[in-house]
């Protein structure tokens, strides 16, 4: 009885973990949304397969076909037509002799009949960057980063090093962001480092861990987005710029991952060992590319 | 329904590994029924990763998707690899995506007092309450977590995974998965400080 009286607070990590496991076993039972006599998941899983919903296991379709396939419904209509695009976007890749292996581009737009033709219209921002002038709180808060954190917490909780911009004039990030195996380092805006897409936001670099395989990553582009290769310390990237896109890639694990539910404008993307990192910027391609070679 | 309890069955012991290789061979040379029988080893454990990373969705559907997800990878699976862990990774990240999704965060809930289990031993009444008690207030702390730290004290004490386990589960390094169980525990007791001194 003395014992249940003691508070918890003064329970050593052994003692803890054990109250922990005991509790195992009281927590609530997954609540189920489907009626008695439903399949269970193993038997539904099976029925879809069956239904020709993937390919072979042994020759499954590329892991981004659920994005496609699955429950992005809209992305299914302009799938032929990103899948001519991307024709396109291979031929010309393959043309000049560049590529960054695992990354996969497909546009997609709104539109019944989007061309990839890069032309440098007015992107139209979306609902979710015009909500909220002047976000509460610092700097990236209100992009759905993750929870803070810290420059020297941050390599624990990602299990990699940090790869940090070492220019003099930026400085260190104001806030530094994790989640999910991504670090997100942000600058507020300020004379010399202009505001991106993201209300009072100068620079965006996330970084995470990517394999070499196949289909590391991808970017969902809308059709006014110009996507240019590059090279960053000698290593291929990319320069979007244009139209606002969303942003995806695919983990270790061929999951696809939305990095956020956000829309994000002009970026640099490139790859530094198993290391991808993309960053987000106002100040042009070249800048970008310079500033990108800062970082250690 | 899948109740949760207290040990996960079907550690990977070599005979369970021998019939898991058999089931992903066959699955591999275009048998879904083999499948099936495989994922339905794991269901259960499944289920309950996609209910303890994200509580307030639909664990079964999150389960059915990240079982579709992973025939679609199944090709990329190394066979000399455990399984589960492997199993449990993606369904992991399909509960994440979806708890991203979800406009209000629901935590974990304990299960009524009355509903205990047969073999219980009846405690006094008064123990039974300062327990009850006891696993509010520990309940309430984990519920505060942020998800990393939430998420790592699930797999090893609530799914009661070996580090090795836990590490691919999370997809982080296993040195990881002991520091941050360790800064866990450290923030889980400053919240029941916290919750304590508030009393």
């Amino acid at each position: 009885m003395s014992e249940l009286r003691r508070p918890l607070s003064t329970f050593g990590d052994e003692e803890l973990a054990g109250e922990l496991r005991a509790m195992a076993e009281w927590l609530q039972a997954p609540i189920s949304g489907a009626p008695a006599g439903m399949p269970d998941p193993a038997r539904r899983a099976r029925l879809r397969i069956e239904a020709g919903e993937l390919g072979h296991a042994g020759r499954a379709r590329p892991s981004w076909w659920p994005l496609i396939g699955g429950r992005s419904r809209p992305l299914r209509r302009s799938f032929v037509l990103a899948l001519i695009a991307l024709t396109v976007l291979v031929a010309i890749v393959g043309a000049i002799g560049f590529g960054v292996p695992g990354i996969r581009i497909i546009f997609t737009g709104p539109s019944p009949s989007p061309t990839p033709t890069a032309t440098a219209l007015t992107p139209t921002p979306s609902p979710t960057l015009t909500t909220s002038p002047t976000p509460p709180g610092p700097p990236g808060s209100a992009l759905d980063l993750g929870f803070a954190t810290t420059l020297a917490e941050a390599p624990d909780l990602a299990g990699f090093p940090l790869l940090v911009p070492t220019s003099a004039s930026l400085g260190p990030p104001d806030t530094v962001w994790f989640r999910d195996g991504r670090v997100s380092l942000v600058w507020a805006a300020r004379p010399g480092l202009p505001e991106t897409e993201a209300d009072g936001i100068g620079l965006l670099v996330t970084q995470f861990r990517g394999s070499v395989h196949e289909d590391l990553f991808q970017k969902v582009l809308g059709p006014q987005s110009t996507l240019t290769p590059v090279t960053v310390n000698g290593e291929a990237g990319w320069w979007i710029s244009g139209d606002l896109h969303e942003f995806m890639y695919l983990d270790p694990n061929g999951e696809v991952v939305s990095e956020s539910r956000r829309i994000v404008g002009d970026s640099l993307i490139w790859t530094r060992g198993d290391m991808t990192l993309r960053m987000e910027t106002s100040l042009g391609r070249a800048a970008a590319i310079a500033l990108a070679e800062t970082i250690r | 329904m899948y109740p949760i309890r207290l040990t996960v069955e079907g550690r990977p012991l070599e005979d369970e590994r021998r019939i898991d290789a058999e089931l992903i061979e066959r699955a591999r040379g275009g048998e879904v029924v083999a499948y099936e029988e495989l994922v339905r080893r794991y269901q259960d454990v499944a289920v309950r990763t996609a209910h303890l990373f994200a509580p307030d969705g639909d664990a079964e559907d999150a389960t059915q998707e990240a079982f579709v997800k992973a025939y679609a990878a199944l090709a990329r699976f190394r066979p000399d690899a455990p399984f589960r862990p492997w199993l449990l990774r993606i369904v992991a990240n399909e509960a994440r995506n979806r708890r991203r999704s979800a406009t209000r965060r629901v935590g974990l809930a304990l299960r009524v007092v009355e509903d205990r289990r047969p073999d219980d031993a009846a405690p006094s009444p008064e123990s039974a309450v300062l327990a009850g008690e006891r696993r509010s207030d520990l309940l309430n702390a984990v519920n505060g977590l942020r998800d990393e730290d939430r998420e790592v004290i699930a797999v090893r004490y609530f799914l009661d995974l070996s580090e090795a386990e836990a590490a691919e589960t999370l997809g982080i390094p296993r040195g990881t998965v002991k520091s941050r169980l360790s800064r866990a525990l450290g923030r889980l007791r400053e919240r029941l400080a916290t919750e304590e001194a508030g009393r």
